[in-house]
């Protein structure tokens, strides 16, 4: 239906201090390590990408550095359509820090569902994991099969996946209505074409 | 201008920067368009003067009376390294409008109150256009706006504004230069005196004038009365009878003797005012000659200095001077002299009251009017050229020429706008533009060729071929139509029929069309990558143009430190005073001030002269063939333009016009700022980053005392737009001890370095990116040329980042031994080097982490150093120590405190202006004597919005300019232990406190209209906020404001008014938080402290940097070795200098009882458990359930009882509360 004009999706990166938000946001934003990686400009965080021979732009709200400003979240997540949840495979209580975010996105949204995904980055330091997957699938589940990823920022991973696959949520859950086809269980998709790369990507992660 | 002696020693003891806030400002951004859109006429010399003064800023820390040189006496300088004054040429504004504030209710700023006629010593100014002065007439010292004054430098007069700011620096900057350099400025200001007199022709009292006009002869006589008083003040000043090192000249003398020159000041442009009058009807020959006859300059006047160093010293104020010009703006000196048909009535209108804007205006200057100083090259320049030439890359050599060529045009259109007449400077100025657009065009063409698709860059080009076309047959009717072709070169020109509307259009358009060629051009160069430039034919015959090249750089305005590079550069290693061009105040050589043509002076100038004709007559006459092949102009601009590339310094002049939309009109008339000033008006919302204000606080560490903090102040390399005010900022902490031997010492070697290249890597504004540690401190120690401001306070700031100090102060030694004894270079190397140690151990040490590199200096200054330099050593030595014994820098730098008005924590306290009564009753605040005695506990609705907001700003602002660089280093917040941001997470916290504060006070109320009425009491705080500029408490007020929390309360909200929700919806606008916090950004870009911006966003944007940018670089691609990359850590720099431009505390006063009590409450809150989210929010759902599932019978009753205003009944609440919303919330 919008196949002329460009929609534009905001996206909220969430999750404790020290995951590598930031790292996995200009790794998004920014193919390569560039020469003038400025993060003071205005579009810096704006990024057009293709779905499935759909463009969109992407607007990414990325809150790294101002964690202690806890007061300062409702304001980010209003602004967001969808969520990118990391944690750092580091450490556990980044992943347990992560429901009451999806409670709070929740509450703002006042929705069941909203388009989010798990992001578990620092997937190359696997010796020090402190987080198994399927710990992390198990949240997954809980949440109703929301889609999970491991991501290494640093070495790029998994990073434009990631992004894909909440940008595919929200245009689903554009044109299913609010609510109804945010989810990652794939009640109110309309969009089959859609829907099946997600998947295939998310299980190679997982399984 | 009588001035009340009382008076003056009350206030002059305040002396301090005020902070301005505008209060008709509500949206600060659309202001400055405001006001260049409102009168164009009088936001030129606003402009003008504001860049005017950035510029001399800039030069006169790099430029201005170089110590004795290193070479002929290297022991007398390190001796006392303190000693010498580096008075920076603080440029002097005279009002020309009056200005009474009426609306400077807000106790927060202080404004200036201005007379007609009043001068004003100009500390900094700001983007905005105000500037922080003092009042001469009365020392008193606040803001005052620069389009209200015109800049304030008439020939006669200059040695004694120089001489007074050297005074005022000697004595302001804690005369730690001991008597000697007190009495060198105090016979500087003698000087000053005897050069006005003289240059007046009224040194004796016999002189004609002195006795034919009692006016003159009475300013005269009570100028020189004040003078003794000078004199004899000086004569008080401790330790007078010998030399001796005490410092303890008391603040009652030093006082004294400031004022004393204000007054003299003054008194001499009252002199000189009456003068003028006199002279005025007569004809304006009578003026120049006078002028012209003199050759005296401070050679005579200043005897400490010796011969050898004065010559260096004329040329230093000359550049000075010719830093002050903006390549528009011209200094009234050179305006006099270059036109000598307007010379008369612009000073006359400087004298009575408010001319009509037109007159006022200082004309452009002419490139012209500035050549003979360029026009004595010799040799050894070609030869400097050659060895300095660095790779021009295209982009660089692109903003150069693009700079280059709307000096010219904006010179141009100046001229036109003053008097239409097609005189022979016109012309110059003409030819000078056509050459500099040819230059442009051919690099637009290189640019072209590397992308020949590039369609709109051709059709770019092709447009400004048409538009230089337009101009030069434009001048060509004018000229043919006169019918007197050959006669152009007459003195008085050609009347140019229509009020030369037709050729100010043509230069309008080529300066559009230019801005569309660079911005298409840069465009390209985006696209393809910044690339070398091998224009052919332009680098070969280097040797012959470079005297063209002089002429080029001179005249149109490089930045005033590029051209000081240039300068220091060219000039031949013996420097003699013939040889030294002539600066403009004190005619050296009469000759200079004829028009070009007739001019014969060395051969070169001939050649040059004839160059120049022929060039002339070829452009006007013939050559509607603009475009040509490359030609010796861009020959000329390549070889300059390679000699600076490299050099910073050079960035802050380039303007990258990306909006090329802008009036062509304000651009030219106007000095850069103003072209900056409408382009960001125009770009707020653009991309880049405008803010170009380069702020590096090197050591506010914390304690009341740190007036070190050092700003170095320029652009952002990056970013579209550059040069602004912020410039002024730049601090003499940081650079004035090294510039001091520096300006000195750079001049006369010309000794290549050793380069090694592929150590040091450049982005395209030759701005340093990457290198080895070596290679970095090789840089900071260079030889022939003044380190980069920004290199040097991002090196101090962040080197602990990449290396260790012990490692930092063993390559600076290394760096020491180097350097050969024989070579030439050795001497400032090793000056710098000791400068460098100096600077560290002064203002950027920091103890905890330092220390380890004391033993390596320690050692360093009393074996190597010593051996060498044995004041030196003996003064690292005594620094060393100290630093070890006490735990904040070392406070007292030479610098005055002038440079800084933004000198973080500073008091701004000036006694005329009050601090506004803050705004609570009696009975409030026995309200809250009784509350913090235990008595019942106020709510937030017992006071004014005002005030709690004014409370709230002190109490935050007190935090942030607290804030040290280091906090904010490496993401050093975020440490969950040990975390040395004590101060950032301090901000954080209290924010947050204050968020959930406001939600507890909401949600405390039971009663929907209470809650209405609470909300709108803290809407109402948070406007106030905004009003405050205090950003922090806004964004966390208006975070609560916004929470499903509070926004869900559909019942409350409905009880609240339109209009309060409309004041709401304005809030929210401004913390908008899409495209990357852009409304903030865009309202803080041009903001003027005091302000407390939202913290979060520079933390977001640190991390940002810190982890989107690698520590390390390649060389280049391909190679594997790794350099430090440095551009992360400029960028660091850059967020730190742009949050300590608002380091600048309010003028609130502070109300003790509400402090405290807000401290209780916030206390309160933050130990609170049920403060959290969460909590709040199932509070939020027992007030008002949710709808879905109406439930208000069971809460209506219980809440009257349950809550009130005591803590322990709030946890009862809330327990309750807790455990009856699980039904609640899960269906």
């Amino acid at each position: 239906m919008q196949h002329s004009r460009r929609r534009e999706y905001h996206i909220v990166v969430l999750g404790a201090g020290g995951v590598g938000k930031s790292c996995l946001t200009s790794q998004f934003v920014h193919k390569e390590w560039i020469e003038y990686y400025d993060p003071t400009i205005e579009d810096v965080y704006r990024k057009v990408i293709d779905v499935d021979g759909r463009s969109c732009i992407l607007e990414i709200l990325d809150t790294a550095g101002t964690e202690q400003f806890t007061a300062m979240r409702e304001i980010y997540m209003k602004a967001g359509q969808g969520f990118l949840l990391v944690y750092s495979i580091t450490s556990l209580s980044t992943l347990t820090e992560l429901s009451d975010l999806r409670d709070q996105i929740l509450r703002i949204k006042e929705a069941d569902s909203v388009p989010l995904v798990i992001v578990g980055n620092k997937s190359d330091l696997e010796e020090d994991r402190a987080v198994r997957r399927d710990r992390a699938i198990l949240l997954s589940q809980k949440w109703g099969r929301v889609p999970f990823y491991e991501t290494s920022a640093r070495k790029r991973q998994n990073v434009d996946e990631v992004f894909l696959d909440l940008c595919r949520q929200m245009m689903r859950a554009d044109v299913g209505g609010s609510g109804s086809g945010g989810g990652a269980s794939g009640g109110g998709s309309s969009e089959k074409v859609a829907q099946t790369p997600r998947k295939k990507r998310r299980y190679c992660v997982i399984l | 201008m009588t001035m009340d002696e009382t008076n003056f020693s009350t206030q002059h003891s305040s002396i301090y920067i005020a902070p301005l806030r505008i209060e008709k400002m509500p949206k600060p951004k659309r202001t400055s368009s405001n006001a260049s859109r409102k009168s164009r006429p009088r936001s030129q010399p606003h402009s003008r003067n504001q860049s005017v003064s950035t510029h001399s800023h800039t030069s006169s820390h790099q430029q201005i009376t170089p110590p004795p040189t290193p070479n002929t006496s290297q022991d007398s300088l390190p001796q006392s390294p303190e000693k010498e004054p580096t008075p920076p040429f603080q440029p002097f504004l005279r009002a020309f409008y009056e200005f009474h504030p009426n609306f400077s209710a807000d106790s927060s700023t202080v404004t200036l109150p201005l007379n007609s006629g009043d001068v004003i010593l100009v500390h900094s100014v700001h983007t905005n256009g105000w500037a922080d002065g003092t009042l001469l007439s009365s020392g008193a010292r606040g803001w005052l706006p620069t389009n209200y004054c015109d800049e304030f430098d008439p020939e006669h007069i200059r040695p004694l504004l120089k001489a007074c700011t050297v005074l005022f620096d000697q004595f302001r900057g804690g005369s730690s230069g001991g008597l000697r350099a007190s009495q060198v400025a105090v016979t500087g200001v003698v000087a000053g005196v005897r050069h006005l007199l003289e240059t007046t022709e009224c040194l004796t009292r016999e002189a004609s004038d002195v006795k034919s006009n009692d006016g003159i002869r009475r300013t005269r006589k009570v100028l020189l009365t004040e003078l003794s008083t000078l004199v004899k003040a000086a004569k008080r000043l401790p330790g007078h009878s010998e030399y001796s090192s005490t410092k303890t000249a008391t603040e009652d003398v030093t006082d004294e003797m400031i004022l004393r020159c204000f007054k003299i000041v003054v008194r001499g442009v009252r002199f000189l005012d009456i003068w003028n009058q006199h002279h005025n009807p007569l004809n304006d020959f009578s003026v120049e000659e006078a002028e012209g006859v003199q050759g005296e300059d401070a050679d005579d006047h200043v005897p400490p200095t010796p011969p050898a160093d004065s010559t260096t010293h004329s040329m230093a104020s000359a550049s000075s001077v010719r830093g002050d010009q903006t390549p528009e703006g011209n200094t009234e000196g050179h305006d006099y002299r270059s036109r000598s048909s307007s010379v008369s009535q612009h000073q006359g209108s400087q004298i009575s009251s408010p001319p009509q804007p037109h007159d006022s205006h200082p004309l452009p200057s002419t490139p012209y009017s500035q050549t003979p100083r360029a026009g004595s090259p010799s040799s050894p320049n070609k030869e400097s050229f050659g060895n300095q030439s660095q790779p021009a890359y295209a982009l660089a050599r692109l903003n150069v020429t693009h700079d280059v060529l709307l000096s010219y045009l904006g010179s141009y259109i100046g001229r036109l706008y003053h008097e239409p007449r097609f005189t022979p400077q016109l012309q110059l100025t003409q030819q000078e533009s056509v050459k500099a657009a040819r230059e442009l065009l051919a690099i637009v063409e290189a640019v072209e060729a590397r992308d020949p698709k590039a369609a709109a860059l051709i059709l770019a080009k092709e447009a400004m071929y048409t538009r230089i076309s337009t101009l030069i047959s434009a001048a060509k009717e004018v000229v043919s139509g006169s019918g007197r072709v050959e006669e152009v070169e007459e003195e008085e020109g050609i009347m140019i029929p229509d009020g030369g509307k037709k050729l100010v259009d043509a230069a309008t358009g080529c300066v559009r069309g230019a801005g569309e060629c660079v911005a298409k051009s840069k465009f390209v160069i985006e696209k393809i990558g910044d690339f070398k430039l091998h224009l052919g034919s332009f680098d070969i015959g280097l040797g012959i143009t470079t005297p063209e090249g002089k002429l080029i750089d001179d005249a149109i305005g490089l930045s005033a430190a590029a051209r000081a590079e240039l300068e220091r550069q060219l000039m031949p290693p013996p420097p003699t005073p013939e040889k030294i061009p002539p600066r403009p105040p004190p005619k050296e050589d009469p000759l200079d001030e004829k028009p070009l043509p007739t001019l014969p002076v060395s051969e070169l100038e001939v050649e040059r002269l004839t160059l120049d004709t022929t060039m002339a007559k070829s452009n006007v006459v013939f050559s509607a063939t603009v475009p040509g092949s490359p030609n010796a102009a861009s020959s000329r601009r390549s070889s300059s333009a390679s000699v600076i590339a490299p050099l910073p310094q050079l960035t802050p002049l380039i303007t990258q016009d990306e909006n090329a939309g802008g009036t062509a009109q304000k651009r030219d008339m106007g000095a850069k700022t103003l072209l900056q000033k409408s382009i960001r008006a125009d770009s707020i919302g653009a991309t880049s980053t405008t803010t170009a204000d380069y702020t590096i606080a090197s050591s506010v560490r914390g304690s009341e005392l740190s007036m070190t903090s050092t700003r170095a102040t320029t652009p952002e390399p990056t970013s579209s737009t550059s040069v602004f005010t912020p410039l002024l900022n730049l601090d003499f902490t940081l650079m004035g001890s090294q510039i001091s031997l520096e300006s000195g010492a750079g001049s006369e070697i010309l000794a290549p370095e050793k380069q090694i290249p592929e150590d040091l890597t450049f982005n395209k504004d030759g701005q340093i990116t990457g290198g080895t540690l070596p290679a970095l401190v090789e840089r900071l120690t260079v030889h022939d040329s003044t380190p980069d401001a920004v290199f040097v306070a991002t090196f101090y700031l962040t080197f602990r980042l990449f290396t260790t100090p012990k490692d930092f102060a063993q390559s600076l030694v290394d760096r020491f031994d180097s350097v050969g004894d024989g070579s030439t270079g050795a001497a400032p190397v090793r000056l710098r080097v000791y400068n460098v140690f100096k600077g560290w151990l002064e203002s950027h040490w920091r103890k905890s982490v330092d220390d380890e590199a004391l033993e390596t200096i320690t050692s360093f200054a009393g074996d190597k150093l010593k051996a060498i330099l044995p004041a030196a050593g003996k003064r690292l030595e005594e620094l060393a120590e100290k630093v070890s014994s006490t735990d904040g820098p070392l406070v007292p730098r030479l610098v005055s405190g002038i440079g800084k008005a933004t000198t973080a924590t500073t008091q701004y306290t000036l006694p005329e202006t009050p601090i506004q009564t803050p705004v609570v009753t009696r009975n409030q605040l026995s309200l809250l004597r009784s509350a913090l005695a235990g008595g019942p506990n106020p709510t937030v609705l017992d006071f004014d919005p005002l005030e709690l907001a004014r409370q709230l700003t002190f109490k935050e602002s007190k935090m942030f300019c607290s804030i040290l660089p280091e906090e904010l280093l490496a993401q050093e917040w975020t440490k969950k232990r040990g975390s040395l941001a004590t101060n950032v997470l301090a901000m954080s916290s209290l924010s947050t406190d204050l968020a959930h504060l406001v939600a507890e006070t909401i949600l405390d109320a039971t009663d929907p209209k209470r809650r209405a009425v609470l909300i709108k009491h803290w809407i109402k705080v948070a406007d106030r906020c905004l009003e405050l500029n205090n950003y922090d408490s806004l964004m966390a007020i208006m975070c609560t404001l916004n929470t499903s929390t509070i926004g869900r309360l559909k019942r409350t909200w409905e009880l609240v008014s339109y209009k309060t929700k409309l004041v709401l919806d304005h809030l929210r606008a401004v913390i908008d938080v899409s495209k990357n916090h852009a409304v903030l950004r865009a309202r803080l870009r041009g903001h003027v402290p005091p302000c407390l911006p939202f913290l979060g966003t520079y933390l977001t944007d640190l991390t940002f940097i810190d982890v989107g940018n690698p520590s390390k670089r390649p060389v280049s691609d391909g190679s594997t070795k790794q350099l430090i990359n440095f551009d992360k850590h400029v960028k660091t720099a850059r967020i730190i200098s742009e949050l300590q431009r608002f380091q600048i505390p309010y003028r609130i006063a502070e109300v003790p009882e509400m402090q405290e009590w807000i401290d209780a409450q916030i206390d309160r809150v933050h130990n609170s458990k049920t403060a959290d989210v969460q909590h709040l929010y199932r509070r939020s759902l027992l007030l008002e359930p949710r709808e879905t599932q109406p439930r208000p019978a069971p809460i209506e009753p219980f809440t009257p009882a349950t809550v009130a205003p005591k803590e322990s009944q709030k946890l009862d609440l809330f327990s309750w509360a807790h455990a009856f919303k699980v039904p609640t919330s899960t269906t």
